[in-house]
């Protein structure tokens, strides 16, 4: 092999190698908001859109107590413990009194709360958005011969340790259980002792502080959080779960990283006809044409 | 150990049982008998809490629970193997028995594990496997060790022997009868008439909701009557 012919090897895998650790990056991240929308439709089969005014409610409450402390370890878990207990009163207010009605009823009350979470935002924060006084995480790091910064890293890291701390949870501990029993059948669950309301109360708690934890990640990333940030991660969030199977959380997690991955090698391909989110779509478009129960469905 | 006065309960706006009396005694096997859509399940998963009462009330161990939700009423001690099983599917069979125990003591479920195996070994050899795979006759023997798990003195089970094989049968009966030589009270709800009357004690009959034959097992094996209320055809007699 020529010396001219193996550098440009090496060149190739290099980028193939830096493309996958973005696929990675974005892959996890996706992963995190898809998890918490598809643990709550696991549990009550409702497609719950206002899950992306939570993951902006957690960019803004990561940016505000970061900017006004200093200290991300501060603002990151605080955030996620305020939209926790934010999505616990949507499920009490919003969602519980209608669950006998039918599905779409739902649906419509969360298209609306989304809606009216937005507008809450711009007139409480502005229209313009709030970026960081000092943003955190911003140093470059050298990674397996690739440059990253370390804001990039910290979404791999922290997005895999938490869903790798969300499955212990579900598999290992009784609350798990009665979890996953919940969703199997929260009548007979109840039979044998199980709070459905608070099985409830802690989905929504744990998918909604997801959900702001992956706010504040791409809040880090863009240094912005603005009023509709929700909007493009969430729509792809709602395809990834219909991808994973609905309820799916391992194929959820999985089509996750897939569409980080098709996204970054697409940019590279394709990216002078088709942008990063318009990628993302196409690619959930033409995958659901074929397999519309999607990749992972349960049957 | 359980009464129910005048007991009126449904869905909605819908009535599935009207001015029900029953009586389950300590210690003995009440069987509720009657053609499909008599109100049998109606009447059990009332009394375990998961069907709207109208009318009347409830009584266990003498405490009007009528108000009670499930949870209260499993943690009085009375356990439920609904009409299908409704097993936790995705669930493992060890799973599944922890749940039924999950309103006893913590340091319970384990011995409570134990005894249910030695009651149904076939579990045993099936412990990791999802309940969702096993064969009708199992899911059934692990529905009746769910609900031991959370240790009944009121056991209420809805259509013992549906969709299942004769062996499987068999030994679920056994189970049951040896339930009762230990001295649990049990409220039998069965299609197969035949069967239930081999165990039971006593014998309720319902049709369209309401009581059309009541009397002691041994009575019920000697009336041509109560075969035909227990087949619906009361209104053709």
């Amino acid at each position: 092999m020529s010396p001219v012919f193996r550098a440009a090897c090496e060149r190739l895998t290099m980028l193939y190698f830096e493309l996958l650790i973005q696929g990675l990056i974005y892959g996890s991240m996706y992963a995190i908001i898809a998890v918490g929308l598809t643990l709550v439709y696991g549990l009550l089969r409702i497609l719950h859109v206002a899950h992306a005014g939570l993951f902006a409610l957690g960019g803004y409450m990561g940016l505000l107590i970061t900017n006004s402390t200093g200290s991300l370890i501060l603002g990151m878990p605080l955030a996620a413990a305020i939209v926790g207990v934010v999505g616990m009163a949507i499920y009490r207010l919003c969602y519980q009194p209608i669950l006998d009605q039918p599905p779409y009823v739902a649906l419509i009350a969360s298209i609306g709360l989304f809606i009216a979470m937005e507008e809450m935002f711009r007139l409480i924060f502005g229209p313009f958005g709030l970026t960081y006084t000092n943003a955190p995480l911003q140093s470059v790091v050298q990674f397996a011969g690739i440059y990253l910064r370390a804001v990039d890293l910290a979404i791999v890291v922290g997005s895999l340790s938490l869903l790798g701390a969300l499955s212990w949870l579900s598999q290992k501990t009784r609350i798990g259980l009665a979890w996953r029993a919940t969703v199997d059948d929260p009548q007979i669950a109840e039979s044998f002792g199980i709070s459905v309301l608070n099985v409830r109360y802690l989905n929504f708690f744990i998918g909604s502080a997801l959900a702001a934890v992956a706010g504040v990640f791409i809040s880090l990333l863009s240094n912005l959080v603005e009023p509709t940030m929700g909007g493009v991660p969430s729509y792809k969030a709602l395809a990834i779960i219909v991808l994973g199977g609905l309820g799916n959380v391992a194929g959820t997690l999985i089509a996750s990283l897939v569409l980080g991955v098709v996204e970054a090698f697409g940019t590279i391909y394709i990216g002078d006809i088709l942008d990063r989110d318009a990628i993302a779509f196409a690619f959930l478009i033409i995958v659901l044409m074929i397999r519309p129960e999607g990749l992972f469905a349960r049957r | 150990m359980l009464r129910l006065e005048s007991l009126s309960c449904g869905y909605g706006q819908m009535r599935a049982v009207h001015a029900l009396d029953l009586e389950a005694r300590t210690g003995r096997i009440t069987a509720l008998l009657g053609a499909n859509g008599a109100g049998k399940s109606s009447t059990i998963m009332c009394i375990a809490g998961h069907v709207n009462v109208f009318e009347g009330r409830v009584f266990y161990k003498e405490a009007a629970i009528t108000g009670w939700n499930p949870m209260q009423r499993v943690r009085a001690g009375i356990g439920l193997v609904p009409e299908g099983r409704r097993l936790f599917s995705s669930l493992s069979v060890r799973e599944n028995l922890v749940i039924g125990g999950f309103c006893r003591a913590k340091d319970d479920t384990a011995d409570g594990i134990d005894q249910v195996v030695q009651m149904f070994p076939r579990l045993g050899e099936r412990f990791h496997q999802r309940a969702g795979s096993l064969s009708g006759g199992e899911q059934q023997m692990l529905a009746i060790g769910r609900a031991l798990m959370s240790q009944p003195e009121l056991l209420l089970i809805d259509e013992l022997s549906l969709g299942l094989m004769p062996k499987a049968i068999d030994i679920c009966y056994a189970v049951i009868a040896d339930l009762k030589a230990k001295g649990m009270t049990i409220i039998l709800v069965e299609q197969s008439t035949q069967r239930a009357l081999e165990v039971a004690d006593d014998v309720t009959v319902l049709e369209s909701g309401a009581v059309v034959w009541r009397g002691s097992a041994r009575e019920a094996r000697e009336s041509t009557e109560m075969i035909d209320a227990s087949l619906g055809l009361t209104r053709n007699v």
